[in-house]
């Protein structure tokens, strides 16, 4: 299976290349992120989700493309219920809306963070559950549970947790009125019901950050970003809970997909028509998971903000630490794209990719419509992120979808071969980078080396259209499970 | 258990670039998922329990469509008992497995040090697969990180 380059960082896999695709694949990549595609056997399964029914236009992959299960990390798929398309809870994963949110502030790097910064990073350690078996910072009782399922961000905002603006400036405005939580397990949610408010482990993390490079001057000033500037960025999902959702549902697919007789390549793909009933019920729980993920990372910003009161001794009003965006990256969504002349509704798999709406959006806050819906691209530990701007562009090339971070490169197990957790610490903190790790010896699978260079990632993204560069910004503390 | 001859070793970890993979074996169906339940807690450095610690024992009845899917269930439920609890694996017994149910007893409790093992958001049909090589029976699991 050979892709052939097409455009700018595009690449083709003809429909001919595996039995059983309906469409073609597009990869956007540079030449070398593809061939680690290729090595990867990412590509392989970009092809797979081709066979899916109802697909439409193409079987997409993002630059930061690697091996997933059933759908490649990196991939976008959109069905069409009037085509016999299906929903995949696998599409989505188990970290249900995972997602990004950014906070910026007016505090200046050099003299105002970086002579407090170990102390900021220890309060920001102390405040934040993270890690394996930890709770969450809001414990929640009885019916509690079913409020934040159905009202998302919403849920804590009501409990004089975060500002009102940073339910508006949340995709969907913190929460998808679709959810059913009717359909979500008693199992899901004991999971879920300590864990709200907790970071997590794995590649979850918060770190505070400075805004390094500007490369788009009004986007950044609409963002409020300047360069020298501290900032927080924070990464984590829907926890156990949406977990428990993906298992139970995929279970449940994966018996009726069998019955129905769909042949799927592989298993992790098992879909079911959308409209079936299952359809229903899994989109109703995976909307559920969402806004769950959604009031997690506002009470997380809300711990952020608390512990940046108590370093510089001013409320965090005062500190000017707004929210520029949260934005997911494993979600299916009901979008609206014109394919061939005709508007069409389409159920629009996500599964490490982010939604990019391009300027003018009607689902946009109105503070962006005018430049574009902001992206946050998470770097690995230690290099840089960025902050991206989604194109009109990007609605024909991708359904309006672009990268979601580096993309892994190498496997945990040889990550933590190369180097230990308290090394890569030493390592960081010889480059100016303070880290709280709780569980220091897992470090070493997150390390920079084990990712592919986020700038190449951004760079094909902005090569292909998907995606306009903002502003760059640097770790300078990193908070870890 | 019948002595049905010598196996390699009952699991090993299997390399993915974002997640992990658990090839496990057993001279039976019963070993092969308690030594599948016991290479997952490896994979989570869940296998030492604290000395003296109390035990709690869970009655576990799973069903699933057929014996690849019930693997998953039971690497889900394995996994529920340890990460949920945030415990470490005591005792774990395999009466019956397969083809579409299974019946055992899973023994859990405090581990001896604080846990630094990977956490995991669930078992996946990813590459799933069982099979018989020789005298042993093998299974592929892959696991979401």
């Amino acid at each position: 299976m050979q892709p052939e380059l097409v455009g700018p960082c595009e690449w083709r896999i003809r429909p001919e290349s595996f039995p059983g695709m309906r469409v073609p694949g597009i990869v956007f990549a540079t030449e070398e992120l593809m061939e680690r595609a290729i090595e990867d056997r990412a590509i392989q399964q970009v092809a797979n989700v081709a066979t899916l029914p109802g697909i439409v236009k193409a079987s997409f992959a993002m630059p930061d493309i690697h091996w997933g299960y059933g759908f490649p990390i990196g991939g976008v798929a959109a069905m069409d219920p009037a085509a016999d398309g299906v929903v995949s809870p696998g599409g989505v994963g188990f970290d249900i809306a995972c997602g990004v949110r950014l906070l910026r502030s007016d505090l200046e790097w050099q003299t105002d963070v970086r002579p407090k910064i170990r102390e900021l990073v220890r309060a920001l350690g102390r405040r934040v559950p993270r890690g394996t078996g930890t709770g969450g910072r809001l414990k929640l009782h009885g019916s509690e549970i079913e409020d934040v399922l159905r009202d998302g961000a919403r849920y804590p905002l009501g409990q004089d947790i975060g500002w009102e603006e940073d339910v508006e400036l949340c995709e969907d405005g913190g929460v998808m009125a679709s959810a059913k939580p009717e359909f979500v397990s008693n199992r899901a949610r004991e999971r879920g019901g300590g864990q709200l408010g907790s970071l997590g482990a794995g590649n979850h993390f918060l770190e505070v950050q400075v805004v390094e490079e500007i490369y788009d001057e009004e986007a950044a000033q609409t963002m409020r970003l300047i360069p020298g500037q501290a900032c927080v960025m924070l990464h984590s999902g829907s926890r156990g809970l949406g977990h428990q959702v993906c298992t139970d549902h995929l279970k449940a697919v994966d018996a009726v997909s069998r019955k129905l007789g769909t042949l799927v390549p592989d298993r992790q793909l098992a879909s079911v028509p959308l409209g079936h009933e299952l359809a229903d019920r899994y989109l109703g729980a995976m909307a559920a998971a969402a806004n769950f993920a959604r009031a997690n990372r506002h009470v997380l910003a809300h711990a952020v903000r608390e512990s940046f009161a108590s370093v510089f001794g001013s409320s965090s009003h005062d500190l000017g630490m707004s929210m520029v965006y949260d934005v997911s990256h494993n979600l299916a969504k009901f979008e609206e794209y014109d394919v061939d002349g005709r508007v069409r509704k389409l159920c629009v798999h996500r599964k490490g990719a982010t939604r990019a709406l391009g300027p003018g959006h009607p689902e946009l806050p109105s503070r962006y419509r005018p430049v574009g819906q902001p992206v946050l691209i998470p770097g690995s530990m230690g290099s840089g992120s960025y902050v991206l701007v989604g194109t009109a562009e990007a609605a024909e090339k991708s359904m309006s979808s672009t990268c979601h971070g580096a993309g892994r490169a190498m496997s945990r197990t040889q990550a933590k071969k190369m180097m230990s957790g308290q090394r890569l610490v030493a390592q960081l903190e010889g480059e100016g980078i303070v880290v709280a790790a709780s569980q220091p010896k897992l470090l070493a699978e997150e390390a920079p080396y084990a990712y592919k260079d986020v700038s190449q990632v951004v760079k094909a993204c902005e090569g292909a259209g998907l995606s306009r560069t903002v502003a760059r910004l640097r770790p300078v503390g990193v908070v870890k499970g | 258990m019948a002595d049905v001859g010598e196996v390699p070793p009952p699991f090993e970890l299997l390399e993915h670039t974002a997640d992990i993979g658990l090839r496990s074996r057993g001279r039976t169906l019963e070993e092969l998922f308690e030594n599948a339940a016991r290479g997952l807690a490896a994979i989570l450095e869940r296998e030492a329990a604290r000395p003296g610690a109390e035990l709690l024992g869970f009655e576990v009845d799973l069903e699933a469509a057929d014996l690849e899917g019930l693997l998953v269930t039971w690497m889900d439920e394995v996994l529920y008992l340890l990460q949920e609890r945030n415990a470490c694996l005591g005792e774990v017994r395999v009466g019956e497995a397969g083809p579409t149910r299974l019946r055992g007893h899973v023994e859990v409790a405090l581990c001896a040090d604080v846990v630094e093992g990977t956490e995991l958001k669930a078992a996946t049909y990813h590459q799933l697969a069982i099979g018989e090589d020789g005298n042993h029976r093998w299974a592929t699991v892959f696991f979401d990180v």
